[in-house]
This record gives C-alpha cells, sequence and structure tokens, in this order.
C-alpha cells in the first residue's frame, strides 16, 4: 500500500497544495487501494474512477496556475450513498431507489466540492439507512475491515469501512441514531454527529427529519475539524440549519485540556458493559486526566424514558418515509426496514407531537442538570465488542427490534437531545477489533469535543493503526 | 391511563389505515409495543405546557449553547 494513503487527510492537503505530491498520484492510490479491498470489505457502490480522475488533473492545474485553493483542494473523499448530485443516482442502499436521480444537489456536496474536495465515489450504507449494523441485502453487506465476518456498524458502513481501509480520506455519513458514531467505533475510525442544525441536510435521503444529521468520518479529529467547518452553517434551503456561527474549529484544538471538566455517569451508559470495554474507557479517562482535564463521576438522567420517546419520533417519521413502499413493494424491502416502518404504522399523531414537543424540556434540564458542572460528557460507544455479521442477522422481527435497541442504547439519547458527540477510537476489545469512547457536549459545542478528542489522539496512536485486509 | 390497543385491534387498524396485512404474532409484537410508547407520551404530554411547539426545538438548542 502507498505511504500516501496513510497520510491524514490535512496533511495530503498541504502536500498537494505544496506540489509535494500531486492529486492526480493520490487519487489514483486511493483507487487502486478501493479496487484491492472491495472485494473483502465491499464498501463501495459505485467507484466513479474516470470522473474523480479527471477532476484531479483539473486540481493539478489550478496549483500550477496558482489558482486560489480551498483547504481541501484536490483531497479524494467518498460518500454514503445518500447525498443528493443532480441527475446523479443515488439508491440509499435500497433497490428501491438503485436509478433514483434526484433533481437537486445536497448542500454539503456543494460545500465540500467549494472547498476543492474531489467525489471518489458512492458507499455502501444500510439499505435507507435504517440498521446500526451494515448488513444490505441488495448490494451486499458492508464487511468490518479488521475482520470480515464482523459487522462495520451502520448505517454509514461504506463511509466507515473505506476511510479505515484507507482508500479514501474522509466520508460523510449520517447519524439518526448512532449512525455515524456506531459504524466510526467499529471500525476504529473518528466520527462526529454534530449538533441537531449544525449542519444541512438539504438533499440528503431523509430517514427522520427531528433527528438526521450530517456528519463526517475521519481518521484524525483533526481531520474532522476541518471537513465539519467546511460543510457547518446555516443554509437558506433547510430552515433547520442553524445561524448560530461556525468558529474555527482547527485553531480551538491546540487550546489544551486545562481546566476541561469531562464527566462520567455513575449510572446508566456502563450497564453491561463488557470488562474488555470497562477497561479501555478507564484507560482513556487516564490519558485525559493527564492532559489536564478533571474527571468528575456524576449523575445522568436515565435514558430509558427518552429513547421511548426518541423510538416514537423515529418510528413515525421513517415510517412516513417508506409507508408507500411498503404498501406497494414490500417484497423489494428488507426485513429489517420493513418491521421499522411497520412500527410506526399506528402511533397516534397526538403521542407523536406529544413526544416532540417534550423534547425542548427535556433537553433543557439534561443540560442544566448535567453541564451545570461539566465541558463534557464520556460514555462508551458500544457497551460490547463488535459483533459478527452472523450474529446480528436476525429473521425475525421482535429480534430485529431487541438488536437495534441494544447497538443504540448509548447513541440514540444523544439524537434525542440534539446534542453534539464525537466517537474517537480507544483500543482493541478481546476480539481484536476497535472499541471507541463518545464525547458528547452542550449544543454547538463541536469546538470543545474536537479539542479533547484532539488532545487525546496526541497521546496515543489507536488512530494511526492500520487493518489488514 | 388509555388501555391498551390489542392483537385484532391491532390487525385492524393497520389493515383499514394502510391497507398492510398483519400477522397474529407480529401485531402482538407491535400492540405491546405501542402500549409501551403511547404510555411514555402520555406521561410526557401532561408535563408539557400548551405553549410548546415541536418547532421550538432548534431555537432552544441555540439558547442553551454557552456563549
Amino acid at each position: 500500500m502507498s505511504d500516501l494513503l496513510n497520510m491524514s487527510l490535512c496533511d495530503v492537503a498541504a502536500a498537494i497544495r505544496r506540489k509535494r505530491v500531486s492529486s492526480l498520484e493520490v487519487t489514483r492510490a486511493c483507487i487502486e487501494r478501493a479496487k484491492a479491498v472491495q472485494p473483502t470489505i465491499n464498501c463501495f457502490i459505485a467507484l466513479e474512477e474516470e470522473e474523480a480522475l479527471r477532476a484531479a488533473r483539473a486540481a493539478d492545474r489550478a496549483v500550477t496556475r496558482g489558482a486560489k485553493l480551498g483547504v481541501l483542494h484536490g483531497v479524494p473523499l467518498a460518500h454514503k450513498d445518500m447525498f443528493y448530485r443532480a441527475g446523479r443516482v443515488c439508491s440509499g442502499g435500497s433497490k428501491i431507489l438503485r436509478n433514483y436521480r434526484p433533481m437537486v444537489t445536497a448542500t454539503v456536496v456543494n460545500r465540500l466540492a467549494a472547498a476543492g474536495a474531489l467525489w471518489l465515489g458512492r458507499l455502501n450504507m444500510s439499505e435507507l439507512a435504517a440498521s446500526p449494523t451494515g448488513h444490505n441485502p441488495f448490494f451486499g453487506d458492508c464487511c468490518n475491515p479488521w475482520n470480515p465476518a464482523h459487522i462495520t456498524g451502520g448505517s454509514s458502513s461504506g463511509a466507515a469501512a473505506s476511510v479505515a481501509a484507507r482508500a479514501c480520506y474522509g466520508a460523510l455519513g449520517s447519524d439518526t441514531g448512532g449512525s455515524v458514531r456506531l459504524p466510526a467505533a467499529a471500525t476504529g475510525v473518528v466520527g462526529l454527529k454534530p449538533t441537531y442544525g449544525r449542519v444541512s441536510r438539504h438533499a440528503i435521503l431523509p430517514r427522520a427529519w427531528s433527528f438526521d444529521t450530517v456528519g463526517m468520518l475521519t481518521r484524525t479529529v483533526r481531520d474532522c475539524a476541518r471537513v465539519t467547518a467546511v460543510i457547518a452553517g446555516a443554509d437558506p434551503y433547510d430552515p433547520t440549519a442553524s445561524s448560530v456561527p461556525v468558529p474555527e474549529y482547527e485553531h480551538e484544538l491546540g487550546l489544551g485540556l486545562r481546566g476541561l471538566k469531562i464527566g462520567v455517569p455513575r449510572k446508566h451508559y456502563y450497564e453491561d458493559v463488557t470488562s474488555d470495554v470497562r477497561q479501555a474507557m478507564k484507560e482513556s479517562l487516564a490519558v485525559l486526566r493527564s492532559l489536564g482535564a478533571r474527571i468528575i463521576e456524576l449523575d445522568v438522567p436515565d435514558p430509558q424514558h427518552t429513547i421511548l420517546l426518541a423510538n416514537i419520533i423515529g418510528q413515525v417519521e421513517s415510517s412516513a418515509v417508506c409507508a408507500n413502499w411498503l404498501r406497494e413493494r414490500p417484497q423489494d424491502l428488507s426485513l429489517v426496514v420493513r418491521t421499522r416502518t411497520e412500527a410506526g404504522l399506528s402511533i397516534p399523531a397526538v403521542s407523536y407531537l406529544e413526544a416532540l414537543n417534550a423534547r425542548s424540556r427535556i433537553t433543557a434540564e439534561f443540560i442544566r442538570s448535567v453541564f451545570r458542572r461539566i465541558d463534557a460528557l464520556h460514555v462508551p460507544v458500544m457497551t460490547t465488542p463488535v459483533p459478527t455479521r452472523a450474529e446480528t442477522m436476525p429473521d425475525r422481527p421482535g429480534e430485529i427490534m431487541a438488536m437495534l435497541a441494544s447497538l443504540t442504547r448509548n447513541t440514540r439519547p444523544f439524537n434525542f437531545l440534539g446534542l453534539p458527540s464525537l466517537s474517537v477510537p480507544a483500543g482493541f476489545s478481546n476480539n481484536d477489533l476497535p472499541i471507541a469512547f463518545q464525547l458528547i457536549g452542550r449544543p454547538f459545542s463541536e469546538g470543545v469535543i474536537l479539542r479533547i478528542g484532539h488532545a487525546y489522539q496526541g497521546e496515543t496512536d489507536w488512530h494511526v493503526r492500520e487493518p489488514e485486509i | 391511563m388509555p388501555t391498551n390497543v390489542d392483537s385484532e385491534a391491532m390487525r385492524r387498524l393497520v389493515a383499514q389505515l394502510r391497507g398492510l396485512k398483519l400477522s397474529r404474532t407480529r401485531a402482538a409484537h407491535l400492540a405491546k409495543e405501542l402500549a409501551r410508547v403511547n404510555a411514555a407520551a402520555c406521561i410526557e404530554g401532561a408535563r408539557n405546557d400548551f405553549n410548546d411547539q415541536p418547532m421550538n426545538f432548534t431555537v432552544t438548542l441555540a439558547a442553551l449553547a454557552k456563549r
């Protein structure tokens, strides 16, 4: 594998800018790597080789003529197959949409292009972003680069796998209940679910509008900070995209941890955590403490009630997206999607609105009680080692709901609360699969959690380890 | 508190409202889940203020950001 591929996104962008390497060389290396790993991990739905190479040549010409260059100039990225480009196929990982050509382009896609990023291809994902495992019966399962028998996590399965496998430098994903953080955790990369409304969702495939967020998967926190700064901010096409100013995340990374308080919940988020995950959490906290952060144990509200309310909202909204297909093309939907769609059909509209109305109050109460004392919360992303694909392939609806609840128990509450959450690699479990912790901050405090994650990566090397494929 | 929807009522509801046929087992499972989430919504409904509205959430987040 080319050494170029082990460079971080920021380093490769600097190398292209300084003419130490061409975008064409970098893009060719990514394409070769993508072709080499695809038979094993199946992370791409479509590799757009010729167009990527054409764009790379254009990027190099811009460098040569001294044009003004964006912060991602010439860097090949690939994205979960749910970000629309006008006139181009966007499948949502589904059979039903496999030839769907939207008429509009996602704001985040336009912003990445304006910053100079290249589009390498469309990445595999759970069908219609509906499952936290990464299984896909229509395009084939995406497999974990650390061990293909295990799940990647989902639904941004290809995004995580391609970044972990060094087939691209970063990938857009989406997170409605854990779909960026779970695959990031399972494959050993960084994943940010931003504050609800921090990043525009215009022209992306919807899953549940009240929870959908667009997030970035990268190998380093600095890379994540850079891309987030590019895609964040108000958007006239998305009324939920906030006008809260976007800070210079990358500049804040070096501020260090002295004076920051990191909270560890006494209950709920550590229940049934396996010993290897618990040990990794303990060690990560020791690193953060050694960097000057104060670690504070505290009581946090029980998430179970929040999860029930999240289920109401998520099930109703995703049913509204898929109900027509359930009636007209049930044979073209997987059991997971059919099961989840059915679940929302009979929930009363009043219950749905009561759950939505409670959200502001519950979030305000959570922030007042938890963030009164701390700057960020630290919890495991997954409470057990990454399971195998076979273990997470249920064949009955009842099993599906139990599996979903188990995998997303530590991620889903923060979608309901709308809070920013960052998944950071923190070691390996007894089955040699990655473990990660999650940092949760106040609304719009992405800068704080990125700063903590960056400081942690400065002291550890989990994020530079590469899977053998 | 409301009484639960039983599995037969669930089957009829989904068939009449959405034109879909559920197995008895599946309908029983959905009825149980509906009872669970509906109870949670009723509890929150009692706590909500009549001035609350869903669109307030993004404003709430912005207001709760640390300045």
